[in-house]
């Protein structure tokens, strides 16, 4: 089934023009790259479809539908940037946060997602920090909260901007394998990246972008010296140490 | 008994403030939390004018949506006429105050309840005047009847709302993608708080209000680690700061509600000595 | 009595506060701190009603000073919280700027109800009176503002430069701390003086609105100066001017308002204009 549908999508920033004319059409159960230069419109894309940023276009379709009847299939990961780490919040607390439902905001948590929160938490390696305040983690571990806060959603489709900057190696560890044991499990990601060197082990998709859809297909067959030099202007073998 | 009053009558003043106060500062809209409670002014005056009480809850109701109104005008000046944020919130905050002065300084000229420097700091002090009595008790006054419902809703929204709430000042963009509308959280925040404006206008003003929003979740802040307990700590140190507030003001026979925002400054600054030393004995246990 | 050379040395006065204060505004805008001027014009009522009480007189050079003081005690206190706390700038300017004018509205409580002090006039400071100007006052702000205008002019070309591209200026060898500091100096000295004119509730127009409606005119910066002059002399002559001939109108507001119409009558010509030239 199709995961995602886009036709014609096209944001504007300030009278420029940030993406335009994208295509694309993403199957369900891979784990896809999007991947470009600074400014080349990774994020936009990705805020566009999920409607956080105004854009233009013809069709967005999440399993075929809108996103507002399939919002519960659907999380999102933002970028590390965008988060206050003073927030007063606890680690376990953030993980809460995926058991909200809309329909019923004055519920409490119940026992099932008590039980689903310390499954999420075991599972990245974070249940020992449940308690503590979420701007005491390094940024790994930081990336692994918000990680256990997608799992308790349950969805089918799990979209992340940048979860690999600023993070130690045994968390970008921890991170893969979940996400592995997801993709496995027939789930979806959407991971933009910056790390052209993991691109090739960890995804079985890329999509490359320079203010337009430059390229999206199989990794070997998309991961290619033409194509990256094109979206990036140097060659594939001089951008390991990114 | 009057002291008991005024502690009562700043305290349902104090308390939605607190609340209402740490969740403006976790949002940084601070500054626009200060333009609406700037902004009411204008609207009370005019509801004076016309039923010539605040009494009605029409007038109330009407008087808040005036202040509300700030923020549409705020948008404005910043989308359509694209004027950078502080300018806008500056402009619009010191229209519609200087429209509330104007008006004041015409139709009620200097000595009346209603004068120059009630705008500045209330007349809490007036506000034992009005007493409801049954038999020989007095149940309460006329601003204490007024505030009492306010902070009914706001306790009861904020406690039984409190992970939405929690979910919406930590990320707009999560809430949303959970299927939350966001902007209906934030238009019922920022109604709440020009319709706590309004009530509690007679009582510390327009200006002394932005204290009252800002320092006890501020103290909160210093310390307290999760939402809950920094708005238990915010309302704890706001009832503190009412108490020694009326009690020093009554002492001193001086303006009672400058002297609760010079308590909760107090306050403010104990803790934040408190919480500097404890962090350096926290940092030499850990080394 | 005021005459009618006093009233001319009068419009005079407050023209130069006000295009003092519009051309120091156009530098907050541009560092977007257009809210700081507000902050420190709140936070300087002690200062003035200290410097009142430690003299025991009313006279303009001495509560200017105690506004100096106060203000760059206010700046110093909000520099230090947002070094040594984790709470967000907008809080800490708003938690101090309301300790400060508190503390002030207590003492001038205080003040009010010693019958020998009460008589200073000082709650003027409040909305602002420009009647209660007398000529020395006006001696005293004309003289700084003058001053004031030619340091600007000398360092017009740095200041700007700061203004817009601090990281560039500082790689070029400027000292940050001297210019913050010079820049925060000005500011100090402006509001100082404005508030004795339009009080400290509403000196923030003075120093925001002129180049906002500027702003809504022009990008080039010279024609940006211009502007913010023209809308700073303009209004404030007619808010005076108006003040004068109603005595229970506080001048503060009446000022801001005029700034506010000069604001709206911009905006709807600008609307006005494309609108004609787009049908046209």
């Amino acid at each position: 089934m199709n995961c995602i549908e886009i036709t014609n999508l096209s944001v504007n920033y300030d009278n420029q023009l940030a993406l335009k004319n994208v295509n694309l059409t993403i199957d369900s159960g891979q784990m896809i790259a999007i991947i470009g230069q600074n400014g080349s419109g990774k994020s936009t894309l990705i805020k566009a479809i999920l409607g956080l940023i105004p854009a233009q276009f013809e069709k967005v379709l999440f399993f075929g539908q809108q996103l507002a009847q399939v919002r519960s299939q659907v999380t999102y990961i933002p970028q590390r940037e965008s988060i206050d780490w003073d927030f007063p919040i606890s680690v376990y607390e953030v993980v809460e946060m995926g058991r909200l439902n809309p329909n019923k905001w004055w519920k409490k948590t119940g026992q099932m997602d008590k039980q689903l929160i310390h499954e999420a938490l075991e599972k990245v390696g974070m249940l020992s920090e449940a308690s503590k305040q979420i701007g005491e983690l390094s940024g790994g571990q930081q990336q692994r909260v918000f990680l256990a806060r997608a799992l308790v959603q349950n969805t089918s489709l799990l979209i992340m901007d940048e979860p690999f900057s600023g993070v130690d190696i045994r968390s970008q560890k921890v991170i893969f394998d979940v996400l592995t044991e997801l993709k496995n499990a027939g789930k979806t990601i959407l991971i933009v990246h910056h790390d052209l060197s993991t691109v090739a082990a960890h995804f079985d998709h890329v999509i490359v972008l320079k203010n337009e859809l430059l390229a999206f297909g199989e990794t070997e067959k998309v991961f290619q010296s033409t194509i990256i030099e094109k979206a990036f202007g140097i060659p594939l073998n001089l951008s390991k140490n990114d | 008994m009057d002291e008991l009053l005024l502690i009562i009558t700043a305290s349902l003043v104090a308390i939605p403030a607190a609340i209402i106060g740490v969740f403006l500062q976790l949002k940084k809209s601070v500054m626009i939390g200060d333009a609406i409670s700037h902004a009411v002014l204008p609207g009370i005056v005019i509801a004076y004018l016309v039923a010539g009480t605040m009494d009605s809850n029409v007038v109330v109701f009407g008087a808040a949506i005036a202040g509300f109104s700030t923020t549409l005008l705020i948008d404005f000046f910043h989308t359509r006429l694209a004027i950078q944020k502080d300018a806008a919130i500056g402009t619009a905050s010191t229209f519609l105050f200087s429209l509330g002065v104007l008006l004041l300084a015409l139709f009620f000229g200097q000595n009346t309840e209603l004068d120059q420097e009630c705008v500045l700091y209330g007349a809490i002090e007036t506000s034992v005047i009005e007493q409801y009595v049954t038999g020989e008790y007095i149940i309460g006054t006329r601003a204490i009847f007024q505030l009492l419902p306010l902070n009914i809703v706001v306790i009861i929204l904020v406690f039984k709302g409190l992970n939405v709430w929690k979910s919406w000042l930590f990320s707009d963009s999560f809430t949303t993608m959970l299927g939350f509308n966001v902007s209906t959280w934030r238009i019922l925040l920022l109604l709440l708080l020009s319709l706590h404006a309004v009530l509690s206008f007679e009582s510390v003003g327009a200006v002394m209000l932005i204290g009252l929003l800002v320092l006890p979740g501020a103290t909160a802040l210093l310390i307290a680690k999760s939402l809950k307990s920094t708005l238990i700590l915010a309302v704890s140190v706001a009832l503190i700061a009412c108490v020694s507030g009326v009690l020093i003001g009554f002492q001193l026979n001086i303006s009672i509600a400058p002297v609760i925002i010079l308590s909760n400054s107090f306050l403010f600054l104990i803790t934040i000595i408190y919480s500097k030393k404890h962090k350096r004995h926290l940092n030499f246990t850990k080394n | 009595m005021i005459d009618d050379l006093s009233i001319l040395y009068l419009f005079i006065g407050i023209s130069f506060i006000s295009v003092t204060s519009g051309v120091i505004g156009v530098f907050n805008f541009l560092q977007k701190k257009a809210l700081v001027g507000d902050a420190v014009a709140h936070a300087v009522l002690p200062g003035i009603i200290i410097a009142y009480l430690l003299s025991g007189v009313r006279v303009s050079w001495i509560l200017l000073l105690g506004a100096v003081i106060a203000g760059f005690l206010t700046l110093s206190v909000i520099t230090l919280l947002l070094k040594h706390s984790k709470l967000k700038q907008d809080s800490v300017i708003a938690l101090v700027m309301i300790s400060f004018f508190a503390f002030g509205l207590s003492l001038l409580s205080y003040v009010q109800l010693q019958p020998t002090l009460s008589q200073a006039g000082l709650s003027d400071f409040l909305f602002g009176k420009v009647t209660s100007l007398t000529e020395n006052d006006l001696d005293l702000f004309i003289f700084i503002c003058s001053l004031l205008l030619i340091v600007i002019r000398l360092f017009f070309k740095r200041i700007i430069a700061i203004v817009f591209d601090s990281t560039f200026m500082r790689f070029k060898g400027y000292s940050m701390v001297k210019w913050t500091f010079f820049l925060n100096l000005i500011t100090i000295i402006i509001v100082a003086i404005g508030i004795q004119a339009v009080g400290v509730v509403l000196m923030s127009a003075l120093l925001i609105l002129p180049v906002t409606t500027a702003k809504q005119l022009t990008n080039k910066r010279f024609n940006l100066m211009v502007w913010t002059i023209f809308f700073s002399i303009s209004s404030a002559i007619i808010g005076t001017f108006i003040s004068l001939n109603s005595s229970q109108l506080p001048t503060g507001p009446l000022i801001s308002m005029v700034l506010c119409c000069g604001l709206f009558i911009t905006v709807s010509l600008k609307w006005f204009i494309s609108k004609t030239q787009a049908n046209g």
